[in-house]
């Protein structure tokens, strides 16, 4: 099976960023984007949402844009899958501390619809009109390439032509990096891709990518992570 | 094909749980476990003591299971995995986090079963295991790989219950799907282990199969986070993408296992959709969630081995809790056990991020 790369956005230390721009992913705390920093039009819901889905959803929106695909333009037969390691945990203990206080009797409604690490892949399809297959896929390391991997047997059993598929590791808050005895301060960010398999001619086309035996080449070159996925997709 | 399944819920085991089911029993009750709410636990699992109750509710499925072959691939799904350990945490009890992540499930049954698969775990809200069982079946068909098992359970616990509390989506009473005075779901506790195996390796094994994955789909609403969309788009894409998948046509569907947990918006969207797809014919559709609570991530591997058992029994269980149906759902739905009218059951399954799954279910294939 094979596809090209025909957007690529991220969210890191570094900012925002898509395409072109310099892509690094430093272990450091990712900033939220704003609502107005990625949409042209209000977004009001979009403040409402917890770090994790607001970082999410900001990354797709890059890969998205990069790829030229606008924000509500129509209903589009594409899927979303994203790998990530702690998911949604941070936004897990938020919503507890409000069962814990006052007693329990005001537990947040709102934090509590976040609490599913699939929550900000259903955000991004409602503003995209994305109605394909969404999912999350669990990995114990960070920018793994299961979203990817997803996404090429998406694309291979049911034909969808245009996946969307990536990584959300935004670094966990110090107090809880202890947590997890294995805990690597690799990477930290959110990063997708738009994969296509079949581009109309004028689409940007990064890079041929392929899965071959279980492993993910991008221009022939086996990649390991979701990192060098992206830099490999860049350089050429 | 479905070599082997095991389930444990509010109701027992499987034999126990669909005998439960024909016979119109629930398990929903008023509990109290340092937390208070209507729902379906598994007593057994207040044994737990400081571990948490989601690996002795694994251990239900889990313990006797039989040998693998070396060459599975694990594949298993959670909403919130040990998440009794986070609220010990935060109370500044002993409590290990890692068991909250949905990886850990995956590590503790590759471990616990001496499997060599990695595994993946993977998430769609109330539809992970659906989706799990489409992916599974996905890996099998294509040749892949030629043994997949999927594992799928969540826990009832505070955070849950004062979750979907605060969402106002709990019922007072043991919820009532498709019911005209429905007023919520209750939450469950359950855990489900499907095996499945490719047909070659189901001919050479000279076994039994159970059943069959004949199709499946997966759609997205994009219409709301956490309610259905109203016109049921994404589960009608998701159960004619699964009759597509299946070569089959409606007509050839003998009932649906619908998600159906007894909420307002959920269970019309489901009449709506099921509606669209079936164009009007009428046809058997209960859900089981009356009976043994909404078990989240392990709903749709719960209730797609009911639906194999349904096929062997040629009956649809009674919608356990249903006493006034809804106007729409009239024809479709019965307080009591109805025969099937087709050769397939079509399993569905709905969740927050408005994921929609099917899956289609067959009887075995005989033997090449």
């Amino acid at each position: 099976m094979k596809a090209y790369i025909t957007g690529i956005g991220w969210l890191t230390a570094t900012g925002m960023g898509r395409g072109d721009d310099p892509f690094t992913a430093p272990y450091l705390e990712v900033p939220v984007p704003s609502g107005s920093e990625l949409f042209q039009s209000p977004d009001s819901r979009f403040g409402r949402m917890d770090r994790f889905s607001k970082t999410g959803v900001g990354a797709i929106a890059m890969a998205l844009r990069d790829a030229g695909i606008a924000r509500n333009s129509k209903v589009l037969e594409a899927g979303l899958t994203a790998s990530t390691r702690f998911g949604c945990i941070e936004t897990d203990m938020e919503f507890f501390k409000t069962v814990l206080s006052e007693e329990g009797n005001w537990p947040s409604p709102h934090l509590f619809a976040y609490t599913l690490p699939s929550c900000f892949l259903g955000e991004a399809a409602l503003r995209f009109g994305l109605t394909g297959p969404s999912y999350i896929v669990h990995s114990d390391n960070s920018f793994s390439l299961a979203g990817v991997e997803a996404a090429f047997r998406e694309m291979e059993d049911s034909g969808i032509q245009l996946m969307v598929a990536g990584a959300c590791d935004p670094a966990l808050p110090p107090e809880l990096e202890h947590q997890f005895e294995d805990y690597c301060r690799c990477f930290a960010g959110v990063a997708f891709v738009v994969l296509n398999s079949a581009p109309g001619p004028g689409t940007k086309r990064y890079a041929v990518i392929e899965e071959k035996s279980g492993e993910i080449l991008v221009n022939n070159e086996r990649v390991e992570s979701l990192e060098k996925l992206i830099v490999r997709a860049k350089k050429l | 094909m479905v070599r082997d399944m095991k389930i444990h819920t509010v109701l027992g085991g499987i034999q126990d749980t669909f005998a439960g089911l024909m016979n119109g029993h629930t398990g929903i009750v008023q509990v109290k476990h340092g937390f208070e709410g209507v729902a379906g636990t598994i007593s057994c699992l207040d044994k737990a003591g400081g571990e948490s109750r989601f690996e002795s509710l694994l251990e239900l499925v889990l313990k006797n299971f039989h040998e693998l072959p070396a060459d599975t691939l694990l594949i298993t799904s959670t909403t919130k995995a040990g998440i009794d350990m986070l609220e010990k945490h935060m109370r500044g009890e002993q409590a290990g986090l890692f068991k909250v992540l949905p990886g850990s499930m995956t590590s503790h049954v590759r471990k616990r079963l001496s499997m060599n698969s990695p595994g993946i775990s993977i998430s769609a809200a109330c539809a992970s295991s659906a989706v799990a069982l489409a992916r599974g079946a996905m890996e099998i068909y294509s040749g892949r790989v030629r043994s997949a098992l999927v594992v799928c359970a969540d826990i009832v616990s505070e955070f849950v219950l004062k979750g979907f509390g605060a969402l106002q989506a709990l019922d007072s009473r043991p919820c009532r799907p498709f019911d005209r005075d429905r007023a919520g779901l209750s939450p469950g506790e359950g855990v489900a282990a499907i095996h499945l195996v490719g047909m070659d390796r189901a001919d050479k094994a000279g076994e039994h199969m159970l059943g069959e994955i004949m199709g499946w789909g997966v759609a997205c609403d994009a219409v709301h986070v956490t309610a259905p969309a109203r016109d049921g788009r994404g589960l009608v894409m998701a159960m004619n993408a699964s009759l597509k998948r299946a070569g089959l046509s409606h007509e050839d569907v003998g009932a649906v296992h619908a998600h159906g947990t007894g909420t307002v918006y959920n269970d019309a969207m489901e009449l709506e959709a099921v509606r669209k797809v079936f164009r009007h014919r009428l046809l058997p559709v209960h859900s089981v969630k009356g009976a043994l609570g909404h078990t989240m991530a392990a709903a749709g591997g719960i209730e797609a081995v009911l639906g194999i058992m349904s096929l062997e029994a040629g009956l649809v269980p009674p919608t356990v809790g249903l006493e006034f149906p809804d106007e729409k759902a009239a024809g479709y739905v019965s307080a009591e056990a109805q025969r099937l009218s087709g050769r397939v059951i079509i399993s569905t399954n709905s969740g927050f991020g408005g994921i929609n799954a099917a899956l289609v279910l067959g009887p075995p294939q005989e033997a090449a």
